[in-house]
């Protein structure tokens, strides 16, 4: 059975100027052991989406569609019983450990607080997993180093703990919200060998959010580029890596400076800047910086559209795309 | 670093034996008080029209290198020559003769430009510090002009615009005392791919218009790769390795540069099972450097003479020269 289905969520936040869709009709499945990245630009909607995952949008929002973890739809489930699912059955790492743990509590204290609150181990036993969590995510003298505080710790030892801390219950789906974007390069590469080693010697499935393609490709084996709210594209990462075929996903690779490109090459920007989402239009949502746009694409939202097996995107002039001459 | 044909005039930058050192509160009543090295000995030439990129993680040094290239506070020991002239040495009018030389823009498009001033005053603030010429508004008309924005903008505040129409006019705002030298920090880091591919052909493009020389911070060695000829790798204070961009990425020599040119993600091709080497541990404190090579501690190749004897930068290739025992 699938792990996690979600089907047209739209996830609307109140402004000024009436709801925006900060998420549009996105749909994905995701099986245990699978692993899935979200990609796209600031105000795509990939971190919005892992908020409604977990019932954590914002207060105000609206969330509609249907999100089903082993067929029961979490939409439809109390704030009671989406506290006994969220850090057990699925948790969250986010970008700044530093503002996701509390400051005031040395971290073992923090690892063992699902265990308290989900599986009712008393607190000598949970003190115990709890280093046993630490050492297992590579934090030095972790039996010593549960007694920390957050801010005796580096970044990546913060983000060690917040593994940890997500680990606790042995959810069945992590999510991680761009979870190396504070750390050094190099930190950051053991960060992510450690979330693909617990993924798959646990069979977790994986939802991770980030901006960076390069981490996109070295992670996951399913990638959703997202505009403006909704999933342009969806493939296998092998698949996306090889052949864009959105005009979105084809500007984004294009405009990414990489080491090595020929001197004298030129990156390609794409024109414009990233929209408001309460300005985007009830079409395409990439129309008004898409350069191969028609008159068609303003009129409504594209369908997915098959590219290839298992490779999809909402575009409607996919022929075009493919004779675009980009890199 | 310097290449041999432009070695005559004299280089637009060139910094010797600079270190800087700041002193951390007393632990004790009486006890001694700890120092932070944040740059340890740090010799660099940029010629007229040329570009070095500074790489390195958190806590290298780059940023205050950075700050007193420009003069922004002073060296604990060393000489910082704009064109030749001591910077510490120029004072009064001199200094702001020499300040129209060198510009900086900074990394945060947000926080950089006041929010209660128009573009126009923004822009022209350099100027108006330095000599208040008579051509003042088609001067700053011309450099909006050439950073692609219109003369319209001029009577527009900040928060009329996006992230990169703001880091276009801080460059802007460097530009228009005509410098021969812009110091940059990070400057795209806080921009999304499809604008910072925008901002930067467009220093590429002013480079080449203008007769710049550029310093370049930058965590991101592919942003270094596509704007720098030069790249000097810093590693806790310290100069590691330099040379130029096309070689010092494709043949790193220094363990450091190798293990950071490793640990950034490709975008060429996606493949989850690419693992790497990594480095262990983090960047150790810049209380107590110790005794030999900074790096001993992390490095895979160190032996017993790099933890008592400091590598000095030496020749390893053509402009190539690495701080290692063993490159």
């Amino acid at each position: 059975m699938t792990l996690l289905a979600v089907e047209d969520l739209t996830v609307s936040l109140p402004t000024r100027r009436g709801w925006a869709r900060a998420v549009r009709d996105l749909s994905f499945a995701l099986d245990r052991g699978q692993t899935l990245g979200l990609v796209g630009e600031s105000g795509c909607g990939k971190s919005m989406t892992a908020l409604a995952l977990m019932g954590l949008q914002p207060e105000g929002a609206r969330v509609a569609g249907r999100i089903a973890l082993d067929g029961e739809d979490l939409l439809t489930l109390d704030e009671a019983d989406l506290c006994r699912i969220r850090g057990n059955r699925m948790a969250m790492i986010f970008q700044e450990p530093m503002t996701a743990l509390n400051p005031l509590q040395p971290i073992g204290r923090q690892v063992s607080e699902p265990l308290r609150l989900h599986r009712r181990v008393g607190r000598a036993e949970a003190e115990r997993e709890a280093v046993r969590l630490l050492d297992r995510v590579g934090l030095p003298n972790a039996a010593q180093r549960a007694h920390a505080h957050p801010h005796m710790l580096s970044g990546g030892q913060r983000q060690r703990a917040m593994i940890a801390m997500a680990l606790a219950c042995g959810p069945d789906l992590l999510i991680a919200d761009e979870p190396t974007t504070a750390l050094d390069v190099t930190i950051q590469g053991q960060i992510l060998d450690l979330v693909i080693e617990l993924v798959d010697e646990r069979g977790m499935a994986l939802i991770l959010i980030t901006h960076d393609l390069g981490v996109i490709a070295e992670t996951v084996d399913r990638v959703i580029v997202m505009y403006g709210g909704a999933g342009v594209e969806e493939a296998s990462s092998e698949a996306l890596f090889d052949y864009r075929a959105h005009p979105y996903s084809q500007g984004l690779f294009a405009a990414l400076p990489q080491i090595g490109l020929a001197r004298g090459a030129r990156l390609e920007p794409i024109p414009g800047t990233v929209p408001d989402l309460a300005d985007l239009p009830d079409a395409c949502t990439f129309v008004d910086r898409c350069p191969i746009a028609a008159g068609a694409c303003r009129a409504a939202p594209p369908p997915p559209l098959a590219v290839a097996r298992g490779h999809r995107a909402r575009c409607i002039r996919l022929e075009e795309a493919r004779n675009r001459s980009i890199r | 670093m310097m290449p041999p044909e432009e070695s005559l005039a004299a280089p637009v930058l060139r910094t010797t034996g600079l270190h800087r050192r700041y002193l951390l509160p007393r632990r004790a009543l009486f006890g001694p008080r700890d120092s932070v090295h944040a740059v340890n000995g740090v010799d660099i030439a940029i010629p007229e029209r040329g570009s070095l990129g500074i790489v390195g993680e958190s806590g290298c040094g780059k940023s205050t290198l950075a700050r007193l290239a420009m003069g922004l506070e002073p060296p604990s020991e060393g000489r910082v020559e704009i064109r030749g002239q001591d910077l510490a040495q120029a004072s009064g009018p001199a200094l702001k003769l020499l300040r129209r030389a060198f510009q900086m823009v900074f990394q945060d498009p947000y926080g950089s430009l006041n929010p209660r001033h128009t573009v126009g005053r923004i822009v022209a603030e350099p100027i108006d510090a330095l000599e208040k010429p008579a051509d003042r508004r088609q001067r700053v008309e011309e450099v909006l002009r050439a950073v692609g924005m219109r003369p319209a903008d001029l009577d527009k505040y900040p928060h009329e615009f996006s992230g990169g129409q703001r880091q276009r006019i801080a460059i802007a705002r460097a530009l228009v005392t005509r410098p021969a030298l812009i110091v940059l920090d990070e400057p795209v880091s806080a921009l999304d791919v499809s604008v910072q591919a925008q901002v930067l052909n467009l220093l590429r493009d002013l480079q080449e218009q203008y007769g710049l020389a550029y310093m370049l911070i930058s965590h991101d060695l592919a942003v270094v790769d596509y704007v720098c000829r030069q790249v000097a790798v810093m590693y806790l204070g310290r100069i590691v390795e330099e040379g130029p961009a096309s070689l010092l990425f494709e043949r790193p020599a220094h363990p450091y540069t190798q293990a950071l040119r490793q640990a950034v993600p490709s975008a060429a091709v996606a493949n989850r099972r690419r693992r790497r080497a990594r480095l262990p541990g983090g960047v150790p404190s810049q209380t107590r450097l110790p005794p030999g090579c900074a790096f001993a501690d992390r490095c895979p190749i160190a032996e017993a003479r790099c933890r008592v004897e400091v590598p000095r930068l030496r020749e390893i290739g053509p402009g190539q020269r690495a701080a290692c025992h063993l490159a």
